[in-house]
């Protein structure tokens, strides 16, 4: 349905137009319609073409870049992966933060699970090679919250008692996370229990 | 301030109905609070959007609902973010179709 909705650049109901939609309401279709398993590639790359065709503004360029990030192939995610974390890359900020935007999906666990210990592998390589935006950047869009275990919480805790005090910036980062973490998985393990209560 | 279990579920069916929107504004807020707070689930805070967020006219508040909404979402477990997502497109679906002309649109599909 958002398929046709894009290829109207409109919301319909029963074949009528109710709401004209923006370029950045297609984008976001896209990004969506990339990352799901049910749509063949043709179809998707089909679809670019023709919502997007040789639109190189920057916009169209970082939704390409974001839509290309999400689909659902596991060699893919690998190439995406190394591009993001590739300290000498000579992509823009703005590039590399559309792969991050479209690279975890909910309905891609099998595909992104494997990443989410590689995160704490890299964080130390990017806090030594990068600037301090962009690990920024990566930490808080990579953070792997879609699924939480407790061993992510003591990763990033031995990360910090590893890290001296002089390094504030990247500490405080660690901090944040920790803390997004734990409230994340308390609520969710709530939200859980009343559901199981429920049953 | 703090609601009783009554008047969560009060508020959850009818919320909506609340004529002063500051106080309308106050309370959606005070929900999300509650939500952080691990007073309420995600699934309530869920609830009460898909119940109220129909009949919301300020476009503010609906802005900031809807960014709630998203980190609600983000709180679930992951195995109900499909259905969940999917219920939340048809109510938002049927805002947009609403021919009520108090509804900013533009907040609900930005």
């Amino acid at each position: 349905m958002s398929l046709a909705w894009v290829e109207a650049s409109a919301i319909t109901k029963d074949e009528k137009s109710i709401y004209a939609l923006k370029t950045t309401h297609k984008h976001t279709v896209l990004k969506k319609l990339f990352q799901k398993a049910n749509f063949s590639y043709e179809s998707k790359m089909a679809a670019i073409e023709k919502i997007m065709g040789g639109d190189n503004s920057d916009i169209a360029v970082r939704c390409k870049a974001a839509c290309m990030a999400g689909l659902p192939d596991a060699e893919n995610k690998a190439k995406v992966w190394a591009e993001i974390t590739d300290p000498a890359s000579e992509e823009s900020l703005y590039v590399r933060g559309a792969k991050m935007s479209g690279f975890y999906c909910s309905d891609q666990l099998d595909l992104i699970s494997p990443y989410f210990e590689k995160y704490f592998e890299i964080l130390p390589i990017l806090n030594e090679k990068t600037t301090y935006k962009y690990l920024n950047q990566f930490f808080h869009a990579m953070l792997p919250t879609t699924v939480i275990k407790d061993s992510y919480i003591v990763k990033l805790v031995a990360l910090k008692n590893e890290t001296p005090d002089s390094a504030k910036n990247f500490n405080s980062m660690l901090q944040d996370g920790i803390e997004i973490l734990v409230r994340t998985m308390q609520i969710r393990e709530f939200a859980k229990g009343h559901a199981a209560a429920k049953l | 301030m703090r609601f009783d279990s009554q008047s969560v579920d009060w508020f959850t069916e009818n919320l909506g109905t609340i004529k002063d929107e500051v106080t309308r504004g106050a309370i959606w807020r005070y929900f999300w609070m509650l939500v952080q707070d691990r007073q309420i689930t995600s699934y309530k805070y869920l609830e009460l959007a898909k119940k109220n967020l129909v009949l919301e006219t300020v476009e503010q508040i609906i802005s900031v609902v809807l960014m709630h909404l998203s980190a609600a979402i983000g709180y679930l477990p992951v195995e109900s973010i499909k259905e969940k997502r999917s219920d939340l497109f048809e109510a938002l679906y049927k805002m947009i179709q609403s021919e009520n002309e108090n509804i900013p649109k533009d907040a609900i599909v930005d």
